[in-house]
């Protein structure tokens, strides 16, 4: 598989800022540095909060994770063992991407509903603004 | 005539003549209190398409998709083509958090492709 560019909407970046530690904003972004070799690495979505997410992906993480060492091998986790989520989609397909574009990042669970929540909102838009 | 209003390029409907209409109006409603996303009938005289008859919930709906047409398309005049393009690129992500993309991605220069998804 090619090497696709891998980008962050500004929501994904300001989300990216209101992580707790910056070790997890680094976390966040060495797994993103992961899709560019492998898109593919996330779990695909379904519907949330109403929205077809179908064509979505996400990543668990935590603060210990060390997505980009040699032998990291990524352990299968409890839904309560990886309380972070990256949520992105591939462009122009999953089939064939070229990119791979961060939509949201953060917690599972949120006052404002979590990261799923805003994904869907976001996704949306996002769609709706493709010319 | 804009995109999407060519009666032509619109897929063809069964046309129902006055008749059938009054006739099957108990059924119509029917099937739309039942179902209200069902196809909408279309009806009118000598077969003529002159009339759609679709349920009240799928009639808003439609509203409020052109609403949002209506916003979308008043949105992407304002919006500077640059805004809706794909985002910040991961290094300058990395930057504007104060993070040396060199140091915080350096491991992944000999990242060969491998671990499974991390469900």
């Amino acid at each position: 598989m090619d090497q696709v560019n891998v980008t962050l909407t500004d929501e994904a970046k300001a989300d990216l800022r209101t992580l707790p530690s910056q070790q997890l904003q680094v976390v966040a972004l060495q797994w993103m540095q992961r899709l560019k070799k492998r898109p593919d690495l996330g779990a695909p979505l379904d519907w949330r909060e109403g929205q077809d997410l179908r064509e979505a992906f996400k990543l668990y993480f935590a603060e210990n994770d060390t997505p980009l060492e040699q032998n990291f091998i990524a352990k299968k986790r409890s839904e309560e063992g990886a309380p972070y989520r990256i949520v992105y989609r591939l462009l122009p397909s999953a089939r064939k991407p070229a990119t791979a574009q961060v939509i949201a990042v953060g917690p599972k669970y949120g006052p404002e509903g979590g990261v799923y929540a805003r994904a869907a909102k976001r996704y949306e838009l996002l769609i709706d603004l493709e010319p | 005539m804009g995109r999407g209003t060519n009666p032509a390029k619109r897929r063809s409907h069964d046309v129902l003549g006055t008749r059938e209409l009054r006739d099957q109006i108990p059924a119509i409603l029917r099937d739309l209190r039942e179902d209200v996303d069902s196809e909408p009938i279309v009806g009118g005289a000598n077969r003529k398409p002159e009339i759609v008859i679709l349920s009240y919930a799928g009639y808003l709906g439609l509203m409020d998709h052109l609403d949002n047409l209506a916003i979308v398309t008043q949105v992407r005049e304002r919006i500077p083509a640059a805004d809706i393009e794909l985002g910040t690129s991961l290094e300058d992500a990395a930057r504007e958090l104060g993070l040396d993309p060199d140091v915080i991605f350096a491991e992944a220069e000999d990242l060969a492709p491998h671990d499974a998804p991390a469900t």
